[in-house]
């Protein structure tokens, strides 16, 4: 019932009370004092009125009771309900049977009461759908086959999965906590390259970097090959500071030297078979020199060649087998660049007029001391001229120079001839790349590589410079011991100079310690 | 002129022995053979040669073992003789130590053949 109404009838109630009480007074006053004296009058009044008023308060009281009670429960429901809520009690429900302010109040605070639950169950479904996610990410983590690790602002490590740990050996236990460059050096020649990375302040954000070939040296001596990426994180909700995964190349580096050292043990296989080859030829030929027809001495001089040129192959694969082990083999000694390239100097005059192309030598009259092995940058030259021979034709020009620029020895060969075409040029040093020349003369286009490694393992740098159609200049920078700016050339003073053979690997050194 | 030097070749594979052997006999040196290195080793101690040829991969005794066994740890060993090691490979640093502190030069035997050979033998000579 609404509240306007009760009050009404309890205004009506107590009105008829409050009203009726004088009024039966003053019908009675009246009465009596139409009737008799005022004394008769009181005690007519005072016998009519305390009955009657006694009548009327009596029921007037009870009702304003009941009426107040009344009033009073609906809202001791409210304020029980109220109070149930408010202990957590999400389930009690008040309900009016009738329409009505209380009835209203009572909806509302269900209404509270289901609002607040469906909010507790979404919250709760949340939370499990972030558990589950985290579970899910935990699997991944756990079931990835590169490592990975986290580590926070201090470097210190957050987050250890399991392939980390079983790359590394290392536990979650050994690891937590602990700085994570103490723990897991990445390095590549020393540099500390994982370290630098994190401590430079140029790097944050989501920026990923990648690192090939890196090596993580652990304690116990376990070493690793790995590649590696690394992405800094800004403001991560847990702290995190950067995220590290790596993929153990180790296996498949053993994969690929076992697949050169096939290789390399296949060549060398080749090369006493070949040997005996050569050898025999030339017995042959230093046999029969005045006494084969001009066909047959063409066909012996053409396998002699070819023997030769199978040689050379086999030569560059193990080259290239040393240059993939690191194993160059490259014996340093002090060089004096104006006698190396004087002694080379006839070979390559030689060798370019007899091919018909014509050469100059440019070479700065300075005295260059450097540390190098003697024949493989006598390797290189060798290379780079064969290059200038296969772009040419007959009549083109062929350029070797060399002189010092910015405390290096420069040295280039550069040609007149076909020019290498711009896409190539990236490729050049690499393996296999088969330079197409004219005339070409080398079979496997492994030289440049070779060339490359050579000069890099002495300290310097190798380039190339080419227009289609304009030709090429192919040059190398090393780093020199000494050098006397343009001096005339010293005569030099020696019993016997070394020689070197034309074309082969194979000289003889003079010993420098031993007399005669 | 080649006059009669005495030429020792200490090699085990017989083709190649044989191989350089004709060419140095025709150019008039005198040649002998030794098939192993303890053989080549006790042949080269009598002193009698004027160059030694020696290969380095051999069964049970390296040709540069037998280098340091004829020079001596002091190098001065066998004075009369030119040691030339043939060889077939990049050697480690021990090995190109010893040659260049004891051998008067090696040679790649992949890479040259007998005539080359033969200059190379009247340079040292």
């Amino acid at each position: 019932m609404k509240l306007r109404q009760k009050f009404k009838r309890q205004a009506l109630v107590l009105f008829f009370a409050v009203a009726l009480f004088p009024a039966l007074t003053v019908s009675a006053l009246w009465y009596t004092m139409t009737k008799g004296t005022a004394a008769t009058a009181v005690i007519t009044v005072g016998g009519f009125f305390v009955p009657i008023a006694i009548l009327g308060l009596m029921p007037a009281i009870i009702l304003g009771v009941v009426f107040a009670e009344l009033l009073a429960l609906p809202i001791r429901r409210i304020k029980e309900a109220i109070a149930e809520l408010k202990q957590g009690h999400l389930d009690y429900r008040t309900h009016f049977p009738r329409d009505g302010e209380f009835a209203d109040m009572a909806s509302d605070l269900n209404d509270i009461a289901d609002y607040i639950q469906s909010m507790l169950s979404q919250e709760a479904g949340e939370t499990e759908l972030i558990r589950g996610e985290r579970n899910k990410l935990r699997a991944v983590l756990d079931t990835m086959v590169d490592g990975v690790f986290a580590i926070d602002a201090q470097g210190r490590v957050m987050l250890f999965n399991k392939a980390a740990q079983e790359l590394t050996g290392l536990s979650v236990g050994d690891v937590a906590g602990r700085a994570s460059d103490e723990l897991m050096p990445f390095h590549k020649a020393g540099q500390p390259v994982l370290a630098e990375w994190l401590a430079d302040k140029r790097t944050i954000g989501r920026e990923i970097s990648e690192w090939h070939g890196l090596e993580l040296t652990l304690e116990g001596g376990k070493r690793l090959f790995v590649d590696t990426r690394a992405v800094k994180l800004a403001n991560d909700p847990n702290g995190i500071s950067a995220l590290v995964t790596f993929h153990d190349l180790t296996s498949s580096r053993d994969l690929e030297e076992m697949k050169v050292d096939f290789v390399a043990l296949a060549a060398h296989e080749l090369r006493t078979p070949l040997a005996s080859i050569r050898g025999y030829l030339d017995n042959l030929q230093t046999d029969l020199a005045d006494k084969l027809s001009a066909d047959q001495t063409m066909y012996l001089q053409r396998s002699i060649t070819s023997a030769k040129q199978l040689s050379e192959v086999v030569n560059n694969i193990l080259n290239v087998s040393r240059v993939e082990h690191g194993e160059l083999g490259l014996d340093f000694e002090d060089i004096d660049w104006q006698r190396l390239i004087s002694e080379l100097k006839t070979d390559f005059e030689t060798r370019i007029t007899a091919a018909g192309r014509v050469m100059t030598f440019d070479i700065a009259p300075d005295q260059v001391t450097l540390k190098a092995d003697r024949s493989s940058l006598s390797e290189v030259l060798g290379n780079f001229v064969d290059n200038a021979l296969a772009h040419t034709v007959q009549g083109g020009h062929i350029t070797l120079s060399s002189h010092l620029s910015g405390g290096e020895l420069e040295v280039t060969v550069s040609d007149d001839g076909s020019g290498i075409p711009t896409e190539a040029i990236p490729k050049l040093f690499t393996k296999f790349y088969r330079v197409e020349g004219l005339h070409t003369t080398k079979g496997t286009g492994l030289g440049l590589f070779i060339s490359r490694a050579i000069i890099e393992a002495h300290g310097g740098h190798i380039w190339v410079e080419s227009k289609l159609g304009q030709g090429s200049s192919f040059g190398f920078g090393l780093p020199i011991s000494k050098a006397v700016a343009a001096t005339p050339a010293k005569a030099h003073n020696t019993t016997k100079a070394p020689v070197t053979v034309k074309g082969g690997h194979g000289w003889i050194k003079k010993n420098p310690l031993r007399r005669g | 002129m080649a006059g009669s030097k005495k030429i020792l070749f200490v090699e085990d594979d017989k083709f190649i022995s044989d191989m350089y052997a004709r060419a140095l006999t025709n150019a008039g040196y005198s040649v002998d053979f030794a098939y192993t290195g303890k053989l080549g080793l006790s042949k080269a101690k009598s002193g009698k040669y004027d160059l030694l040829l020696l290969d380095i991969m051999m069964p049970e005794i390296t040709g540069i073992e037998i280098l340091q066994k004829l020079r001596g740890s002091d190098g001065k060993g066998l004075p009369g003789t030119k040691i030339v090691i043939l060889t077939n490979l990049a050697q480690d640093e021990a090995s190109q130590a010893a040659l260049k502190t004891q051998a008067d030069g090696y040679l790649i035997k992949a890479d040259i053949v007998p005539s080359q050979l033969l200059d190379l033998i009247k340079q040292v000579l």
